[in-house]
């Protein structure tokens, strides 16, 4: 039963990639990519925590807590540069 | 049993992960699409910890548990507010 469950949730996790990938590719302005960008640094940390979940290994909440560190610097940056590049254009 | 409603809990933060790319893909302009991508994902990673808490409840797992959480909720408006602040400046918050 456990096993159904577990193969629901991945099954859930791959149709939200699937709605990222086409989110990435139609989306056209570049905040919004950046956007989808962050959402898909959460839909890995959940991935991380269901490969905790179904192996049983805890060391995956940490690859999780180190992915959630990155994700947030790369938000940043992303962010600052698209600031700092509209501010030079205009 | 507890595993069973642990792994239940574990589907419902699944599906609310699908939400918020959904919302990620349908809002109209890139600050309502950032509402669905940070604080529905938040809620999302949340309740799917709590799943893996009480399905393997060892003190070591919800202490790095507990550190995650910690991180994300720091981290997390800090990046959204970076973010929303930059799209507007950049004259990406209309809808597209």
């Amino acid at each position: 039963m456990n096993g159904t469950l577990f193969i629901a949730a991945a099954g859930l996790l791959a149709l939200g990639l699937c709605l990222l990938v086409v989110a990435l590719a139609r989306h056209r302005d570049i905040a919004s990519r950046i956007v989808v960008v962050d959402a898909l640094a959460s839909w890995a940390i959940a991935a991380c925590l269901l490969a905790a979940a179904v192996s049983g290994e805890a060391a995956f909440v940490d690859v999780a807590i180190g992915f959630a560190l990155a994700a947030f610097l790369g938000t940043i940056a992303w962010s600052q540069a698209l600031a700092t590049s509209k501010e030079s254009s205009s | 049993m507890t595993a069973l409603i642990a792994a239940a809990v574990l589907v419902v933060g699944m599906a609310l992960i699908v939400l918020a790319c959904f919302g990620a893909l349908v809002l109209p302009d890139a600050l309502s699409r950032q509402h669905a991508a940070t604080k529905a994902a938040t809620l999302a990673v949340t309740v799917v910890a709590i799943g893996l808490g009480a399905l393997h409840g060892t003190t070591e797992v919800w202490i790095k548990l507990v550190v995650l959480l910690f991180t994300l909720a720091a981290t997390m408006p800090l990046a959204s507010h970076v973010l929303a602040r930059a799209a507007h400046h950049a004259g990406d918050d209309t809808p597209n």
